[in-house]
């Protein structure tokens, strides 16, 4: 039997991102649910932008390059 | 026998995630609400390709917090590096991202390991579909 456990915790860590994906889902199929403008979708590109960079600025000021162990085959 | 629990674990993992990303995937194939303009429309879908390329970046911080590590720390950093720009052009055009951030996620498939590629692939799979989707 392999183990999961790794795998199982990757999962684990990646499940509120799941759920604010179903939760998005609701919320464009729903009846009640207010239909957003053009402005309430820049809107919330603009905020998923900056979050979305600021979580990359803030793992990579915690991971400086000289921590690395090996090398990573370029791009 | 080392070669058959490779291969077992490779396939448990493949399930584990193929599960995962079923509701990822119904969910993330929603059309843009049709009062939006084309500008809207492009912002929507670009909103739902953000999210995608954000798993792909979780999934790899989180393998690469594993002990041992799922994904080594240098392409853990190449694939930040990737999100980070990507998500900073999508932000920038909204309409006109799409032939950058593809060329970039196929760089970013070429240089993962073979062990680091089925743990990202479903994600990779998932952000190609969403792309692809995008008119």
């Amino acid at each position: 039997m392999p183990d999961l456990t790794p795998i199982v915790g990757v999962a684990i860590q990646l499940l509120p991102g799941i759920f604010d994906l179903i939760r998005s889902r609701a919320k464009t199929v729903d009846p009640n649910a207010p239909v957003p403008d053009d402005a309430a979708v820049i809107a919330a590109l603009a905020a998923a932008v900056a979050s979305s960079v600021a979580q990359d600025d803030q793992w990579l000021a915690a991971h400086p390059t000289a921590m690395l162990e090996g090398g990573a085959r370029p791009l | 026998m080392r070669l058959t629990h490779s291969l077992a674990h490779r396939c448990a993992l493949v399930g584990v995630l193929t599960a995962l990303l079923i509701p990822i995937l119904s969910s993330a194939c929603a059309k843009a609400p049709p009062n939006l303009s084309p500008s809207g429309a492009a912002a929507f879908q670009a909103t739902r390709v953000v999210k995608a390329i954000d798993l792909v970046r979780d999934t790899a911080i989180a393998a690469d917090a594993q002990t041992p590590p799922l994904v080594s720390p240098a392409t853990t950093r190449a694939i930040v590096t990737w999100h980070r720009a990507a998500v900073t052009t999508i932000g920038a055009a909204p309409s006109g991202w799409k032939p950058t951030v593809t060329t970039g996620l196929d760089q970013v498939d070429r240089a993962l390991a073979e062990g680091e590629r089925a743990v990202l692939a479903p994600y990779l799979a998932l952000a190609r579909a969403l792309i692809a989707e995008v008119q």
